[in-house]
């Protein structure tokens, strides 16, 4: 096991790796020089030739891209030309919000995901099995803003129930957090669980047709029990793919949903930096979004391989 | 880049006035305590406030710094930190004696040291400081005394000095000394204001905290000026682009205040329980900058096209988006103030497509397209710039329209000239008609425009000292404005914001809201 | 040798029917819409502002006077210009490196590491930060999703390559010495086919959804033209007072997407009746 987890964290790391060079080459796709780029165009001539020194912007750009690297190493993002502050702390101050609301979102998708798969799968090529799918459908095919606009609506002018908008941290108020964080999780959530959905609904029926069940249905066992024992156990290894999938890729979704509710996460700190032209912050940000990629995989591997006893003895 | 006029005393004026003074006017709190949180249309790009002309570091530094002067309800200079000033006889010399006992929030006494290195500092670094070009140098005499020498006499001076839009602010010169614009870190944000700065966190709020040792002037509150009381603890200033949200904040209680609001709102939010909406007038003038330095409209029968085609109605309409909330006017001061004037108003909205057709052939237009930059933190220049951008391809222009929020659209502005052929802006109201010399010069590279005329015209009237004189000098850079046609104004905006019935005793004033000599209702 | 043969069209279930002629009915009118109501997308009209739906104004006028209708039809030609542009490319950038990474062991590890690198970084997250560095324009969208989408859709074909490489009549192809682009072009390619169209589908629901969200960041082709995403996000603050500014857009946006959702189902359904992976 510890072979399989080792080939896999390094497998990940030279995406990362990969990534990086993604993040580099993205930006100097840009029109202009590179300092004047990541300086902006009022930088004093001084802070010009220390950022020239600093990345070696006359040498080759492998030499470049090894001077950026070993900034990063450093956990030096470079500095952001619109907050005037290191990007890293920009980031930082933000990640406990996008944080909360990913797995706030993460935690209604699964619950609601699972929840439709099972239900669509037991009772499936009937109308629950049908109106499940379209509801799941509909979550894949709304466009999360026009979502969450209407769930503003909704939940705060009409029935004005819950706020508009901004964040209070939990540990500083769970309720008053928990409020905030409803509606742009449940708006982030939905979405995310149609493609989860999907994925119980066909694992738990093949599950559902396969010989475990069959065996205990016909030794007398109860059907709850059938469900739950060995149905449900067996169709979870391949949901747990998608989980981690949408796990990792949530932090994308969670750039619309904190514009629409002003959230002041780390997708709306990319996106008012890609509008200001604040090429620091564009490429800090690229980094620690495919970092958390990486990590959440590495989470996912990690349980794959504890959960199904296949994988494990397939390693070792 | 929102400037201010000075305005005089007319009746109507006075009557607004003296309702807004009176509303604001208290002697001591009636009740101590509670918080306002007010969803504002951006964010301060930066702490270091003397450097950005951006509306919302205004908004935010007039409750943390004061001036020697400021500004009343008449936006008249009055004293703030200085009692009183005397003129020498040849009007070169101002002394100013300040206050005693004021401090600053980290408790250190404000002293003559203080506003002398602020000023410096501010003559140095501000992109404002221009309006102090006539300065000579500023020293302390002793303490409490401050001699500020000008090179010469000026009219303009003790206006320009109250000017809010950035304000001189006083701030303690260990902390200011051999500090680079910019680079004022939060912690050294310190002045003599009713409240301190407790915390900033960039997109997520500006929040300011009661200063207890504040000593509030003696006069009667009025405008900026006067008796500043923190009967609210806290006042957090919450950064809300989205203008659907500003108002589903406020509706929800979320927000006491919001501001810029748009005006199909108005007849809702004014009959809404628990709502007050106000209208601020005046508020902005709607003007398009052209660029002619570079680009298709270096080319004067091109912005003479626009000029004649225009029609300001329809794009007054769509940037207020009610009639009650705009009118028509082509001076560049307004109404309200003495300074007004109707020269060159023969070329203002003439509505005459045909004859723009004609220009735009004759002045041998390439077909390249017209880059628009506007601003999406201010609806109102968003939608002039639309509609704008309509009229002008019904003229036969290419157009390209590019939106930004507004202090990088500010940025592009003043330091890109390349990339843009009409930049959209804002001016709000002057202390004195001298606020526009750092708008209009040619060396203060504020704007592409350079005219040597114009540059005269500014220059004596800055040292004009008799004020019809002034007003016919000024009357004549206005006509050169039509005739040159550098930038093409609109209309006059009128603000609209709301808050909710629990702030008593809100008066709106100028554009940014006061929440001094207000108490909440409820304590929260 | 079944699997070397096209399938003969067999209809694709009650559903996909319906999405079908939901979808079509969408496209007949973006494209043939404009030739029958004329009105401009982006004339500013200020006397008309903020009209309800009525004869004269079949789906409303926004803040600015302009029809929405026409805003509507003008938002959808450039949301299936991105879409369609967006699938095809995608289609034969990913299917081409699909095919090679799968079928070619060497090429395999060095083309499924770089794609991984992309699949990284979140869609839209890729999207705008590549819209930072070009010129927001339709073009520049296209280019972006392009290569958002290539990498996941080269895993899939990839997939579908492995599989088909181990069937016993490629090999036998290959022992009587084809030619590698044969190989490609005449035995797995027409097996991965209708993977390939399933993918395809889903990609142009994508497309128009992701088109509407850059555009509704301000990342997108700038104002005035009219997109679905920029006519929602104009119109966001008035959704209480002039909510068919924003309806209209929305409901496209769904019943198209919707509609490439359900038919892409219906085409996978139709080729592998076991719904999944």
């Amino acid at each position: 096991m510890t072979r399989f987890l080792t080939s896999r964290v390094l497998s990940l790391a030279f995406v990362l790796w990969l990534v990086t060079i993604i993040a580099f080459v993205v930006i100097r796709l840009a029109p202009g020089d590179p300092s004047a780029v990541m300086l902006g165009s009022d930088a004093t001539p001084q802070a010009v030739a220390e950022f020239r020194a600093a990345y070696g912007l006359d040498r080759p750009i492998a030499v470049q891209y090894l001077a950026w690297l070993g900034h990063i190493v450093r956990g030096d993002l470079g500095t952001s030309i619109y907050l005037g502050r290191p990007v890293t702390t920009a980031i930082l101050e933000r990640l406990p919000i996008s944080l909360t609301l990913t797995l706030g979102a993460f935690a209604i998708a699964v619950v609601l995901g699972v929840t439709l798969g099972l239900v669509a799968a037991y009772w499936h090529d009937t109308w629950v099995d049908r109106v499940v799918s379209v509801v799941a459908a509909l979550g894949l095919s709304m466009p999360s803003f026009w979502l969450g606009i209407c769930l503003i609506y909704l939940f705060a002018v009409r029935w004005p129930v819950l706020p508009s908008g901004g964040f209070v941290e939990p540990w500083i108020d769970p309720a008053k957090s928990f409020r905030h964080l409803v509606l742009p999780a449940f708006a982030l959530g939905y979405l995310q669980s149609g493609l989860i959905a999907r994925m119980a609904r066909a694992s738990m029926l093949e599950a559902l047709r396969g010989d475990f069940v069959r065996v205990a249905r016909s030794k007398g066992v109860g059907e709850l029990r059938v469900v739950v024992k060995h149905a449900f156990r067996n169709a979870l290894i391949p949901v747990l793919t998608v989980t981690g999938i949408t796990l990792a890729v949530m932090f994308g979704g969670a750039v619309v949903i904190e514009t629409v509710f002003t959230l002041p996460g780390v997708g709306r700190l990319l996106v008012n930096a890609v509008v200001r032209r604040d090429y620091p912050v564009v490429q800090g940000t690229l980094l620690v979004v495919a970092a958390w990629y990486v990590v959440v995989n590495i989470a996912v591997d990690i349980l794959y391989t504890a959960s199904d006893p296949r994988v494990r003895l397939r390693a070792s | 880049m929102l400037r201010r006029l000075m305005t005089l005393l007319l009746p109507v004026v006075m009557l607004a006035a003296s309702s807004t003074a009176a509303a604001a006017a208290m002697d001591k709190c009636p009740a101590q305590g509670g918080t306002v949180r007010a969803a504002m249309a951006g964010s301060p790009p930066t702490l270091d406030f003397i450097t950005s002309f951006a509306a919302q570091a205004r908004d935010m530094g007039v409750y943390i710094y004061e001036g020697l002067v400021t500004v009343d309800s008449n936006y008249d200079a009055v004293p703030q930190l200085a009692e009183r000033w005397t003129t020498s006889a040849d009007g070169k010399t101002y002394t100013f004696h300040l206050r005693k006992g004021v401090k600053f929030h980290d408790g250190s006494p404000m002293t003559a040291a203080d506003v002398v290195a602020s000023v410096e500092r501010f003559r140095g670094q501000s992109p404002r400081k221009a309006d102090l070009s006539m300065v000579a140098s500023a020293q302390a005499v002793d303490d409490l005394t401050v001699e500020i020498a000008l090179a010469q006499p000026s009219a303009a001076f003790v206006p320009l000095l109250a000017y809010p839009g950035p304000a001189v602010a006083i701030m303690p010169k260990k902390l200011i000394d051999g500090v680079a614009a910019g680079k004022l870190p939060q912690s050294s944000v310190i002045g003599t204001g009713p409240y301190r700065l407790a915390e900033w966190v960039p997109d997520k709020h500006v929040h300011l905290e009661r200063f207890a040792q504040y000593s509030p002037a003696s006069a009667e509150a009025s405008g900026y000026a006067g008796r500043r009381l923190a009967c609210v603890d806290h006042i957090y200033f919450v950064p809300v682009p989205e203008v659907s949200s500003r108002v589903a904040g406020l509706e929800s209680g979320d927000y006491d205040y919001a501001q810029n609001l748009p005006a199909e709102t108005y007849k809702r939010l004014t009959a809404t329980k628990g709502l007050k909406t106000v209208i601020l007038k005046p508020y902005y003038e709607i003007v398009m900058h052209l660029n002619t330095q570079g680009g298709p409209l270096k080319e004067w029968k091109l912005r003479r096209a626009i000029q004649v085609g225009l029609n300001e109605e329809e794009i007054m309409l769509a940037a207020a988006g009610d009639k009650a909330l705009y009118r028509l006017d082509p001076s560049l001061f307004f109404k309200e103030q003495y300074w007004h004037s109707m020269v060159g108003a023969n070329r203002y909205n003439e509505r005459d497509a045909a004859k723009a057709k004609a220009l735009v052939k004759e002045g041998g237009y390439d077909g390249s397209p017209i880059r628009i930059i506007t601003s999406t933190d201010f609806q109102f220049m968003y939608n002039a710039a639309l509609a704008a951008e309509s009229q002008l391809r019904q003229l036969g222009f290419a157009t390209k329209v590019q939106a930004y929020d507004y202090p990088t659209m500010i940025d592009i502005f003043r330091k890109k000239r390349a990339d843009w052929d009409i930049s959209y802006n804002a001016f709000s109201i002057r202390t004195d008609p001298g606020g526009f010399t750092f708008v209009l010069k040619s060396d203060s590279g504020y704007q592409p425009y350079a005219s040597k005329e114009v540059d005269t015209l500014l220059e004596k009237a800055l040292l004009e000292r008799d004020r019809k004189a002034r007003l016919k000098l000024y009357e004549q850079v206005q006509d050169n404005l039509y005739k040159d046609i550098p930038m093409i104004k609109h209309g006059d905006l009128f603000g609209f914001d709301a808050l909710r019935d629990r702030l008593d005793g809100f008066a709106p004033f100028y554009t940014t809201p006061r929440f001094w000599n207000v108490r909440s209702k409820d304590k929260r | 040798m079944a699997e070397g043969r096209r399938r003969r069209w067999r209809g694709l279930g009650a559903a996909a029917n319906v999405a079908l002629l939901g979808l079509g009915l969408v496209v007949t009118l973006i494209v043939a819409g404009p030739y029958v109501y004329t009105k401009s997308s982006t004339l500013v009209v200020g006397s008309e502002r903020l009209r309800p739906p009525s004869v004269a104004h079949p789906m409303g006028t926004d803040q600015f006077g302009r029809e929405v209708l026409a805003r509507v039809m003008a938002g959808g030609q450039q949301s299936l210009r991105v879409a369609s542009l967006t699938m095809v490319l995608t289609v034969l950038a990913g299917s081409a490196l699909g095919l090679v990474a799968g079928y070619v062991r060497a090429l395999d590890d060095v083309l499924m590491r770089i794609s991984d690198a992309f699949l990284a970084l979140p869609a839209v997250i890729l999207a705008i930060a590549l819209m930072a560095v070009r010129e927001p324009s339709e073009g520049n969208v296209v280019v972006a999703l392009v290569v958002v989408y290539t990498p996941r859709m080269a895993r899939l074909v990839r997939g579908k390559a492995l599989l088909i490489r181990e069937m016993p009549y490629v090999e036998a192809v290959n022992a009587l010495g084809a030619r590698l682009s044969r190989v490609l072009g005449r035995h797995v390619l027409p097996n991965a086919m209708p993977e390939i169209i399933v993918q395809g589908s889903f990609i142009f629901g994508y497309a128009i959804l992701d088109e509407a969200t850059l555009s509704f960041l301000g990342v997108g082709p700038p104002p005035p033209a009219a997109s679905w995403g920029n006519m929602l996000a104009e119109a966001r603050y008035l959704i209480r007072d002039a909510f068919w500014i924003s309806f209209f857009p929305g409901l496209l946006i769904g019943v198209a997407v919707l509609a490439t959702n359900i038919l892409g189902d219906g085409v996978r359904d139709r080729y592998d009746p076991r719904k999944g992976e």
